[in-house]
């Protein structure tokens, strides 16, 4: 990844284009029925990922994120542009190795290598004049000094690693109301009650669409496909905050429509699967592609690029300043299933909650091989689930598309059996 | 039809529903006597019977107070009964509510409510006791409580002099603040006539000073130290209105904690109790209108569902509230 | 059929009545208490400048105390009654018995005078022969001033019981008990007893043997047959509702040539059942009632306001009006009379009208003494002459001589031991306090990481 590179090919003939669209191309054109209501975001990806468009932003400062706890709104409210930086190309992920330890987590990796290239990585947003890294997991903790060490201004968000003690939630109420001050220092604008009810209004906009098109996938038979919807909520990394609330509300509108007409989206009693575990970050969907393709649907995800991000909303008692900063950080921390906490109990729960409200029948677990905390968590979490009788699928894989055949493999099979125990459970049900 | 009502109840806008509610309550009990109100005099809550004009009806500490002061042969004798059949008329007013007489009736809980929304206006941020200081203020008022049954019956017993009677009332801010509403400045004094009366007067008016500033900065500040609130907890468990939770619905995202103006952590932390009236709790259903999971909290009457949460009733309420407040900036 | 129920209540009174003397003559302390002498108008005569004169008020102590014991006259004998469980018949012997000891024993006229002698500036009435009636009278000399009071004697007068109840500040909530304060309903009672002297302090039981009149807040009127035992005239009739209950003894007297004709009035309250009473009430129950039974009576106005439960305190203005036969009386000489035994006179005007200042006449020595229920007795006697002229048990009269009593109770007024400045400025200083710790506390915790600290 030279200049002379960069200057010589095509930015389409590049690695990480090709990447992108041969991912893309599967995910529109193997599938039939996708809504019209998509083709915005197919068109996104197409020209921020394929064509290496540089996304229009505001000129006003760009902050990128690390991760889902960084409490956009306050971003918003002094009037900088929030980026999330997480990404999923293995294009990225080769350059980032040289970073980090061979087994380290992809994710992590690609954001490394994605970095490297100030000017040209994708998504092209420009210059970041701030990179917030909540110190969550070890890998993302060393990552951040990595950034500096490229040249960013890095704040180095302090992330508790326990939720349930009071002191913990003293300790992140303090250092979300620091981190207010140097986003203040950053633009130079105040946070006052006005723009952070408005930047709060915004995000509760695009999280009240968002909830929308999650409860519709409650639907069965099935309206919409969970590789869309990951499409979805990847695009909201980058994109601009209105347009993409109304495109989800569009799309909203239109499942709407194919739920009344009694539309299925996949196959006639299609598998209902739900997705945990390491995100699936565009172009790196291989593993819901694999599940979709393979006859499953995957009606529900407790993962951090796209539920775990969008779900959870903040309530506001009083609308001071004061009280809604406070307020942002405790819904930032208070209801997160992050793995990297102590105790999985909240996981379970969710997880167990989701298995029952979207009726799924099995779950997928991914973890990229690296990522301790989801390895460890797998056990746990496999019993749980064992426990209420929901059949798991334990991936652990990377971004290298070198394992989907085999991937491809396991995931029939497991389709199979959750077919196979639900005729048997039907015919024992119809003898009874 | 019905399920339009559901969801017409579910979608309430708490807020100005209990502003309304409380004032219309405030007025009835406060102001009822001047049109003839009399609603007796074992109420579960601070209908202040030294609002001798405009209450319509009095608390139920002031008569068992005096009551438990009788003369023990007289107490233990006929005067018993009187006691009991008075606490009979509390039980069966409090378990149509349960504490929702702190939460919706209770006039100085609205007052607070008021002092709360003033400094809001005022754009003054509150203040939290935190953990540590709840976890040791929450049995102040179960003392309170027990004092409040044993000075009446030593004075009964001849231990104490009548100069400590009603030993509750006397240092009750509501005595002090409550009948000003009805222009009666009589309670505003420091009683000389006895150490007892002194003591308790004194007491009774540096609280009411407390009071005001407690209550102006934390919200619902006295209903932590309230010994009725103590007592409803004790006999809570055949009310009607309940608060129920679902502990596999939540998400433990804390929101109803936030919202609480009694700090009551339990309510976002504790997944294993379905009866989650704790307490310290007013029963003021913020909670609820806070959580965006549904059916995770609800009010059930008599085992009815009659409020619950709902993600379109809190989307509803959260963007009212960020409404309310942008226009008055 | 109401006069059967009327009476069966009575009767129920009676007993209940009666055991409640015996009781109170058991426990009837000893006359030792420490009884404050009456100055007349102004200070006490050991005040002087504002200044006490602690060797003055000593002298002035024991002078009182010499003087009571001189002229009490159940100093020694009053702690004898006849038995508990006595009849009628053999209470009476007793009584009969006691009045011959003491006509033997007293040196002249009745032992009621020596004490009111002491005092001749407040009445002013002249010395009367020695009686007549058959049998003789228990205390008070038939020309001393006849009043009916509910304070029961030598406890009464002062530091008396509190036959009103309730508390001032909070009255009308005392009985919010739920139940009648002295048990239920039914059993409630009232007692009356009549007192012969003009000054409330020293004034003597009396008997007699007049059937009290009863006027009660429903105005209607009954008759209270009163047996005459020779011991302290007193009556006790039934209470069964709230309000005012009037009680009346009627006395009357040919002396020489002038007929006296005497009318004790006592307005009893019965107060204090459930918890106030609604304006309703108040309207019905408070305004004064007369009796047409009655052919002289005061009727002390009410104030405005005035509810069931008010009382008469330190400073208040109470005025009265003289009614004979319903008609206001103009120029009778009406004469108010504080516990302590300051007194003043008036002439009532064209609408028989006389006010008074209640004055404060209750100073006990230490702050820590001071007792807010502390009750003292008011009397006011309106007397005045007319030219009716008539026949009386056989004799002739030129002119009649109408004297009517009213007793009543007086508290210390909340102004005496409550304090409003203080009271605003304790509650200030809780308002302060608290204000300024809560300013610092958050100003303290503006400054971070300074929660933690080890003790060393």
């Amino acid at each position: 990844m030279t200049p002379a590179n960069v200057d010589t090919l095509p930015f389409n003939r590049g690695r990480q284009a090709r990447e992108a669209e041969v991912m893309l191309d599967k995910l529109v054109d193997e599938f039939t029925d996708n809504p019209a209501a998509m083709a915005y975001f197919y068109d996104l990806f197409r020209r921020v990922y394929i064509q290496g468009e540089a996304l229009e932003r505001p000129a006003a400062p760009q902050v990128g994120m690390t991760c889902i706890q960084v409490p956009e709104e306050l971003i918003y409210a002094v009037g900088a542009t929030p980026v999330r930086l997480c990404n999923g190309a293995y294009h990225y992920d080769q350059i980032g190795a040289d970073f980090m330890p061979a087994k380290s987590c992809s994710l992590v990796k690609a954001t490394l290598g994605r970095l490297q290239d100030q000017e040209m990585g994708v998504p092209r947003v420009g210059k970041l004049d701030m990179i917030v890294n909540p110190s969550t997991c070890d890998q993302k903790k060393k990552a951040g000094a990595m950034m500096e060490e490229m040249g960013y201004a890095v704040h180095h968000l302090e992330f508790p690693n326990v939720k349930e003690s009071e002191a913990a939630r003293i300790y992140w109420q303090r250092s979300v109301r620091d981190f207010a001050v140097q986003l203040q220092k950053l633009t130079g604008k105040r946070l006052t009650r006005k723009r952070l009810n408005q930047a709060m209004a915004r995000t509760r906009r695009a999280q009240t669409a968002f909830r929308a098109l999650h409860n519709l996938r409650k639907q069965a038979p099935s309206v919409v496909l969970g590789k869309d919807v990951f499409l979805v909520t990847n695009a909201y990394f980058f994109d601009d905050l209105e347009r993409w609330t109304d495109a989800v509300e569009a799309l909203v509108a239109e499942l709407k429509e194919r739920a009344a007409a009694g539309f299925n989206a996949a196959q006639r009693k299609a598998p209902r699967i739900l997705f945990t575990g390491s995100p699936p970050v565009f172009p790196n969907l291989k593993l819901p592609l694999l599940i979709e393709e393979a006859g499953g649907v995957v009606v529900a995800d407790e993962t951090c690029s796209a539920n775990r991000m969008l779900y959870d909303m903040p309530v506001v008692d009083e609308w001071l300043v004061n009280h809604m900063v406070d307020s942002l950080a405790d819904h930032y921390l208070k209801p997160c299933t992050c793995p990297i906490f102590t105790r999985n109990d909240d996981r379970c729960r969710r997880l167990l909650d989701l298995v029952r409200d979207f009726e799924a029948d099995g779950v997928v677990y991914q973890a990229y091989s690296g990522c301790q905390v989801y390895e460890m968590e797998q056990r746990s979490v496999g019993k749980v689930l064992n426990e209420a009788g929901i059949p798991m699928l334990y991936v652990e894989t990377d971004y290298s598309p070198d394992d989907m055949g085999q991937l491809s493999t396991r995931i029939e099979a497991f389709l199979e059996s959750i077919k196979t125990r639900k005729r048997q459970r039907a015919a024992s049900g119809g003898q009874a | 039809m019905t399920s339009r009502l559901r969801r017409a109840v579910d979608n309430v806008d708490l807020q100005r529903f209990r502003f309304w509610f409380q004032a219309a309550a405030f007025v009835l009990f406060v102001y009822g006597g001047y049109l003839a109100v009399d609603l007796g005099n074992s109420l579960p809550m601070f209908s202040c019977g030294y609002n001798q004009e405009g209450r319509a009806g009095v608390c139920y500490l002031l008569p068992l107070q005096h009551q438990l002061s009788r003369p023990w042969p007289q107490l233990f004798g006929w005067a018993g009964i009187g006691v009991l059949t008075g606490f009979a008329t509390f039980f069966l007013w409090f378990i149509v509510l349960n504490k929702g007489w702190c939460g919706f009736m209770c006039p100085l809980g609205t007052l607070q409510d008021w002092l709360t929304s003033l400094r809001k206006r005022l754009g003054i941020r509150y203040s939290l006791y935190g953990e540590q200081a709840f976890n040791r203020l929450t049995w102040v008022k179960f003392v309170l409580l027990a004092l409040m049954f044993l000075i009446p019956l030593a004075i009964g017993g001849g231990l104490l002099s009548h100069d400590w009677g009603a030993p509750f009332c006397q240092i009750c801010p509501g005595r002090v603040i409550l009948p000003l509403f009805t222009a009666d400045p009589l309670q505003l004094t420091i009683d000389y006539s006895s150490i007892g009366t002194l003591v308790l007067t004194g007491l009774g008016m540096f609280i009411a000073g407390l009071f005001l500033v407690g209550a102006f900065i934390k919200k619902r500040f006295f209903c932590f130290f309230c010994p009725m609130s103590a007592l409803h907890y004790l006999i809570s468990k055949p009310a009607l209105l309940k608060l129920k939770k679902d502990g596999d619905k939540c998400t433990k995202c804390g929101n109803c904690f936030n919202v609480c103006d009694m700090e009551i952590r339990a309510i976002a932390d504790d997944l294993e109790r379905k009866d989650i009236m704790t307490d310290d709790c007013t029963l003021c259903l913020k909670c609820v209108a806070a959580c965006p999971e549904p059916g995770a909290l609800k009010v059930e009457f008599a085992r009815i569902n009659i409020f619950q949460a709902t993600e379109e009733g809190f989307l509803k309420r959260m963007n009212k509230g960020a409404g309310h407040d942008a226009c008055k900036r | 059929m109401a006069k059967a129920t009327l009476s069966k209540h009575l009767f129920a009174a009676l007993l209940l009545g009666g055991t409640a003397a015996l009781a109170w003559a058991e426990a009837a302390p000893g006359d030792a208490a420490a009884r404050h002498a009456p100055w007349g108008d102004g200070p006490p005569p050991w005040v002087k400048d504002g200044q006490v004169d602690e060797a003055a008020k000593a002298a002035y102590f024991a002078r009182r105390a010499q003087a009571d014991q001189a002229a009490t006259p159940s100093a020694g004998a009053a702690a004898g009654r006849p038995d508990a469980d006595a009849s009628p018949e053999a209470k009476r012997a007793y009584w009969q018995k006691r009045a011959a000891e003491r006509a033997a024993s007293a040196p002249a006229g009745d032992p009621g005078q020596a004490d009111h002698a002491g005092h001749a500036g407040h009445t002013g009435m002249a010395p009367a022969p020695a009686p007549a009636a058959p049998a003789p009278r228990w205390g008070g000399g038939r020309d001393a001033l006849l009043w009916l009071t509910d304070s029961p004697p030598r406890r009464g007068g002062h530091a008396g019981g509190r036959p009103g109840g309730g508390r001032p500040g909070m009255t009308g909530m005392a009985g919010m008990a739920g139940m009648a304060e002295g048990g239920p309903d039914a059993m409630a009672s009232k007692r009356v007893w009549l007192r012969a002297g003009a000054n409330p302090l020293d004034a003597h039981p009396a008997s007699g043997d007049e059937t009290a009149l009863l006027q009660g807040p429903d105005g209607k009127a009954a008759e209270l047959p009163v047996e005459a035992h020779g011991g302290p005239y007193n009556v006790t009739f039934p209470t069964p509702e709230q309000g005012y209950y009037n009680v009346y003894l009627i006395r009357r007297i040919l002396d020489q040539d002038a007929l006296e004709v005497t009318a004790a009035k006592a307005e009893v309250t019965r107060a204090g059942m459930g918890h106030g009473l609604s304006r309703e009430d108040n309207a019905r129950l408070v305004p004064a009632r007369t009796d047409a039974r009655v052919p002289v009576e005061i009727v002390r106005e009410r104030k405005d306001k005035e509810a069931l439960f008010t009382r008469v305190s330190y400073g208040d203005a109470i005025s009265f009006q003289v009614l004979r036969n319903g008609k206001p009386v103009q120029n009778a000489r009406v004469t108010f009379t504080s516990g302590q035994g300051w007194s003043h006179s008036v002439q009532s005007d064209e609408d028989g009208r006389a006010s008074f200042t209640v004055i404060r006449d209750y100073y006990p020595d230490e702050w820590r003494l001071f007792d807010k229920r502390h009750r003292e007795t008011w009397l006011v006697a309106a007397s005045f002459t007319t030219p009716e002229a008539g026949d009386y048990q056989g004799g002739r009269y030129a002119r009649t001589r109408y004297t009517a009593t009213l007793s009543g109770a007086y508290y210390p007024g909340v102004t005496d031991y409550e304090s409003y400045s203080d009271g605003l400025l304790v509650g200030l200083a809780g308002l302060l306090f608290t204000g300024t710790g809560i300013y610092a506390y958050r100003r303290r915790r503006v400054q971070p990481y300074k929660e933690v600290r080890f003790d060393d």
